[in-house]
């Protein structure tokens, strides 16, 4: 009973459902402010203090409306596939060391669990897009699907670069490694800029936003969706960049390690992970409001041409630390 | 049509004869009935009798704690029962050599239920339920809100998908299919040499092959490139 009862609370209080919205909710408002202080504005500014409910109050007059979809839409398809797009990353944070260096949910190999939900997130995207076939969402998907191939190998060779040096295949086994050596960041700096970049990539923020490019094709793969999906699909946005900023942090930035966390209290675990995410969220928040797009073609020479042989350098690098360490 | 009245009379007669079934519980009640085995695991030797002469193949034998022999500690074996299978034949408890096995007298309906919540919490690990907890959650707020949202009548325009007063043709909608394939191909063999990457991390496989099978994406890579 107290299992049954603890898996409740794992999934909908802490790291699940309430802890990751209430994050990503927080993370959308940095961001609008963030833009908003860089295009000299004042930004969300009357819903809680500072405007702080305004991505909160947006979501629930968005559920709230009337969804408006077109006649030809795949409804069978949409919402499944919505579903488990915003299921998706709220899922991978229960896999994240936050107040403790093991997640409440870790096993030996859970990292190969993350790279599987990474690719099941991209599929239940795709599928939301090719739901309502028009010529916005059909180049929306395909921009999206050239994207996901360039960055996702890029996020998986940074991880595997970090696994291969701890040589543990689990996240608390990256983290006690860190625990012991200091953060991988120090040792694979190349690693984390390039895990970095392919995290804009996948988050579709400014210079990667490609496949809901305002000025080009509307919304992208979002085009045709109203309501209550437009509510889903914008959270599984907010909800996809809280746990995207959550692997970097554990992985690079030794998640809830800092001074005086393991002996003083677990809280300050939490503390020294937020502030963390809360400095990576602000880092993301400048770099899209002050980029501008690359074309289409621009793409896969940033990443075939400067991203990847960093990669595979890392990778080698990886080896050599992880025999003289 | 006589024949039909025959029928039906014997049909009334067979109604006010006596019944060949009894009622459950009068059954628990009597004698008749053999009852449900029920393993007491302090006399339990673990030879795994009862598995073997289990007619339905119900009984599993199961790793539970250890037993001394002669001053080793050797993992010892339990039968589980599973009550969904068992015809409650009591074959077991006849051939149990250290009579561990009873057949205690209870309806079977008893000790199925009494077998649902184990057989609940024996196919899930909390990685799944917790999955299905939140897609739950979330499926709920999504159709709640689906019935809180207003309906409108809307004109058949309105339905349209959205265009830019492009008539939507299939020839419009194939998005440079074939270069997209041959992204889907690089990032396949790329994943394929990150997955050998993290097993040879990981430790589970010799360093050679993941040179050899390297080469090997290489050259494939340079296939594609040269199409």
């Amino acid at each position: 009973m107290t299992a049954m009862l603890l898996e409740l609370f794992y999934s909908l209080v802490f790291p699940g459902l309430i802890f990751t919205a209430a994050m990503a909710f927080w993370f959308e408002h940095l961001e609008r402010k963030v833009t908003a202080w860089v295009q000299r504005r004042v930004g969300p500014q009357f819903t809680g203090p500072d405007g702080l409910l305004q991505p909160l109050y947006d979501f629930l007059k968005l559920l709230g409306k009337e969804e408006l979809l077109p006649s030809t839409i795949d409804t069978a398809v949409l919402a499944p596939s919505l579903l488990l797009a915003v299921t998706v990353p709220i899922y991978g944070m229960l896999y994240i060391p936050i107040v403790s260096t093991a997640p409440p949910l870790g096993f030996e190999g859970d990292v190969l669990l993350v790279l599987l939900l990474l690719a099941i997130s991209a599929l239940a995207v795709s599928l939301v897009g090719y739901a309502a076939l028009s010529p916005y969402t059909v180049i929306g998907v395909g921009r999206f699907i050239a994207q996901y191939t360039m960055y996702e190998a890029v996020f998986m060779f940074c991880i595997a670069a970090a696994a291969i040096q701890a040589s543990s295949l689990s996240m608390s086994g990256l983290i006690s490694y860190q625990q012991a050596r200091g953060w991988l960041a120090l040792y694979q700096p190349i690693g984390f800029v390039a895990a970095f970049t392919s995290l804009l990539a996948k988050l579709e923020k400014k210079p990667f936003d490609l496949p809901h490019a305002k000025q080009e094709i509307v919304a992208g793969w979002m085009t045709e969706l109203s309501g209550r999906s437009l509510a889903f699909a914008r959270v599984y946005e907010a909800l996809s960049m809280t746990w995207g900023i959550a692997l970097l942090v554990a992985i690079y930035l030794g998640g809830p390690l800092g001074p005086g966390f393991p002996d003083v209290s677990p809280l300050l675990g939490f503390a020294w992970f937020g502030l963390k995410a809360l400095l990576l969220s602000i880092l993301i928040a400048l770099i899209s409001a002050t980029l501008v797009r690359i074309r289409v073609y621009g793409l896969p020479r940033i990443f075939w041409q400067r991203v990847y042989p960093l990669v595979f350098l890392q990778v080698a690098l990886a080896w050599l630390l992880r025999w003289l360490l | 049509m006589m024949k039909y009245v025959r029928a039906i009379i014997l049909g009334v007669k067979e109604a006010f004869e006596g019944r060949l079934t009894e009622p459950l519980q009068a059954v628990v009640s009597n004698d008749k009935e053999r009852g449900v085995p029920v393993l007491d695991s302090e006399k339990c030797l673990g030879c795994g009798l009862c598995a073997r002469s289990c007619p339905p193949a119900a009984i599993k034998m199961r790793v539970a704690g250890k037993r001394a022999v002669g001053g080793k500690e050797v993992p010892k074996q339990e039968p589980s029962f599973d009550y969904y299978s068992c015809i409650y034949c009591g074959l077991c408890a006849d051939v149990c050599p250290a009579k561990a096995i009873r057949m205690v007298r209870a309806s079977p309906l008893d000790a199925v239920q009494g077998a649902l919540p184990q057989l609940l919490a024996a196919t899930f690990p909390p990685q799944v339920t917790t999955f299905l907890i939140i897609l739950f959650a979330v499926a709920l707020v999504y159709w709640i809100s689906g019935k809180l949202a207003p309906r409108g009548s809307h004109t058949r325009a309105s339905r349209e998908p959205f265009s830019g007063g492009i008539p939507l043709t299939a020839t419009r909608l194939r998005y440079h299919a074939a270069d997209l394939m041959t992204f889907a191909l690089f990032l396949l063999l790329a994943e394929a040499l990150c997955l050998l990457l993290l097993l040879v991390g990981g430790g589970d496989l010799p360093f050679g092959i993941l040179l050899a099978t390297a080469v090997v994406i290489f050259l494939q890579g340079l296939l594609i490139i040269r199409r």
